[in-house]
């Protein structure tokens, strides 16, 4: 905790932690180092987080051995939040968004979306649950760039048979409208900027309505003021929308506007934040 | 159009350079199986056409059991001539019969100038005979016409043996059905090619009254039917059973596919050969293609991985990239049937000089046959191909785990 303390000071003086008492107990993440010595996720009840980890280990294999991303982490985030993660270049922040979006699999632990076991799930389930209830956010926005900004936005919904064509088209001319790009749902991805190619990720991601978004360091290719400003959207949305967003950034500055921060490093959770 | 179908073929295109050589791999294969095929159909029709216009006629009509059993006596497999006329009479009332003529075949011996040489004789009718040796050469001299009852026509490899030449005078011997030795003399008006050299070497066709005085018999061995399009054979053979059953007539019917045995040979080889060819085709199209449709899908790996991320399941990844093959398939197999039916009608016009077929005597200006059944066998297997091309990479790109897939983008 004293650690946790000394963060929290410092982020405080800075304006970008906002509302967490000193001896308060952090809600928005429940991690092993936080909740030591106890049994960190029965604590909680169940229908209060959205996103479940529980000594998760991620280990790859590497030419020059085994190399470990994620170590021990257990962990639980509450519907709505809007949760940054922190840390350093190669301290598993990508590899732990993979995980809680179930397109990578721990090497040891377990995972819950929304009280599902993702390790029990087969790859048909996994692409199935990513369809309907996780939002995807690339670091380069990765759209596709044969089809226009209303086309990739729209592709994800093709494939969920429940939605009406009509229902699709509404949704993303929604979704278009309310990241700013209404004008533009004909362009190709290459006429936009950076900044603009994000804001597609995004409604991309939101158009299908999900549970959480997991946003991979979404700023990273953009300009300080573009970054804050997609980050202020993401906020928006997920203030309006009550949809957690996950994101992950390099760059202490842009944790501000998260409810709370997990800050890790060489694979732990250095610390979290509310 | 889809979304999903638009993708595919926007993602075609994304790569033009590549595309079009995708493309051309495609039509290249599919035109070269196109003209192969119209080549060697080419052939087999020559083949065909010389079988039923210099030898067979489309079919032949006998007493029953002829076929079977002639050899052993011939005598008894033979229509008399008001049994001949009244079937003549049914056939040329046929509308799909262009002609019909009696023969009757028998063997003996030519005698020139002190000289014996064997002959199989055919007796056919003069003002018949033509249309049904219109792929018999004329070598020298004129053909046989009922105004000259004694004119006959001896094969080239015949002639060669007697060294005859048009207006010599020969004496045709043979034996009668009584075992009497019979002869008569003849005027050798014409020389001809028929393309089968063992025909050449022995035949000698005599007017059908002139076969009947040497023989001293008028009856008939067969009735040669030529159709008006060789496609409607089987239907009025069937059409002709069917009378013959009704009246319970004592005749059988052959058709020139049962007769031309050489051809049937011939056709067996071939066919053989074509299909390995577009195997060999198949398989170098697939070669061609599949690097570059894997290279195109090994690129957009990223891509993909993204698509998997955002909840696609692999079975539509699988249903895109196949879409995406289907498409450049289509496209290349129309580019290349067009261009196969192209090329096959410039060289059609211009001509292939071939030597002489196995078995034949006579070298052939050939051209390219557009068979439609080809042509969509070789789009068929254009499209398969590509598609066949396309399953490795496929695979591989949807077993890539999505992590390090993205990973690496």
């Amino acid at each position: 905790m004293t650690k946790l303390s000394s963060f929290r000071d410092k982020r405080c003086s800075s304006k970008l932690i906002c509302h967490a008492d000193e001896n308060a107990v952090p809600t928005f993440v429940h991690t092993s180092r936080n909740l030591s010595g106890h049994d960190s996720v029965a604590r909680l009840p169940r229908d209060d987080s959205i996103i479940r980890l529980e000594d998760v280990h991620r280990t790859f294999g590497t030419d020059r051995g085994a190399c470990t991303a994620l170590r021990a982490i257990t962990l639980a985030i509450p519907r709505g939040d809007l949760i940054a993660v922190v840390g350093p270049s190669g301290s598993g922040k990508t590899s732990l968004l993979n995980i809680m979006g179930g397109i990578d699999k721990p090497s040891r632990g377990s995972v819950r979306v929304e009280n599902q076991d993702l390790m029990t799930m087969g790859e048909a389930r996994l692409s199935d649950l990513r369809l309907r209830r996780i939002g995807f956010v690339f670091q380069d926005a990765r759209l596709i760039p044969v089809l226009t900004v209303a086309e990739n936005v729209e592709l994800p919904l093709l494939f969920r048979s429940e939605i009406s064509s009509v229902e699709r088209k509404r949704k993303v001319s929604r979704v278009l409208e309310r990241v700013g790009l209404a004008d533009k749902h004909e362009r190709r991805p290459e006429t936009l900027s950076g900044g603009e190619r994000q804001r597609v990720a995004l409604a991309r991601a939101l158009a299908g309505e999900p549970a959480f978004v997991l946003a991979d360091e979404p700023t990273a290719n953009l300009d300080q003021e573009t970054g804050v400003a997609v980050l202020e959207l993401m906020r928006s949305l997920n203030r309006e929308r009550s949809v957690t967003i996950i994101y992950s950034t390099h760059d202490p500055q842009l944790m501000a506007i998260a409810d709370g921060v997990l800050k890790l490093r060489d694979g732990r959770i250095e610390e979290n934040v509310a | 159009m889809s979304l999903f179908v638009s993708l595919a073929l926007r993602n075609i295109f994304r790569n033009r350079v590549r595309t079009y050589i995708a493309l051309l791999a495609i039509a290249a294969g599919c035109a070269a199986l196109i003209l192969n095929g119209g080549i060697v159909f080419n052939i087999f029709g020559e083949l065909r056409e010389d079988a039923i216009h210099s030898r067979h006629g489309h079919l032949q009509i006998y007493r029953r059991g002829y076929s079977e059993a002639h050899l052993e006596d011939p005598q008894r497999y033979l229509m008399d001539a008001q049994e001949a006329q009244h079937i003549l009479g049914i056939v040329r009332a046929n509308p799909r019969i262009l002609r019909a003529t009696s023969r009757r075949e028998f063997s003996g011996m030519i005698l020139k100038g002190g000289r014996y040489v064997p002959f199989l004789g055919v007796g056919v009718e003069p003002d018949q005979d033509p249309e049904f040796s219109r792929h018999t050469t004329l070598r020298a001299g004129s053909v046989m016409s009922s105004s000259n009852p004694n004119g006959v026509m001896a094969g080239l490899g015949l002639a060669r043996k007697l060294d005859g030449k048009p207006g010599d005078e020969l004496t045709l011997m043979t034996m009668t059905e009584s075992g009497a030795l019979n002869a008569v003399h003849v005027r050798l008006q014409g020389i001809f090619e028929g393309g089968l050299k063992e025909y050449d070497d022995w035949t000698l066709k005599v007017p059908l009254g002139a076969a009947e005085h040497l023989l001293m018999d008028n009856r008939i061995e067969q009735i040669v039917l030529l159709v008006r399009h060789t496609q409607d054979v089987p239907v009025v053979r069937a059409e002709f059973e069917s009378v013959f059953q009704r009246e319970s007539s004592n005749v059988e019917m052959r058709s020139w596919d049962q007769l031309a045995l050489f051809h049937k040979q011939v056709v067996g080889l071939f066919g053989r050969e074509l299909s390995i060819i577009r195997l060999i085709i198949g398989t170098i199209v697939l070669l061609g293609i599949g690097n570059v449709i894997g290279m195109s899908i090994m690129e957009r790996a990223v891509e993909l991985a993204t698509l998997r991320a955002l909840g696609l399941r692999a079975r539509a990844i699988v249903a895109l990239l196949m879409m995406e093959s289907l498409l450049t398939g289509l496209i290349g197999a129309a580019i290349g049937s067009a261009l196969g039916i192209a090329v096959g009608r410039v060289v059609s016009a211009i001509g292939i000089p071939y030597p002489s077929p196995p078995g034949s005597t006579r070298p052939f200006l050939g051209g390219v046959d557009v068979i439609p059944n080809i042509v969509a066998a070789a789009f068929l297997i254009s499209v398969l191909a590509t598609l066949a091309a396309a399953v490795f990479p496929i695979r591989k790109a949807i077993r890539s785990p999505i992590a390090s897939t993205l990973r690496r983008g």
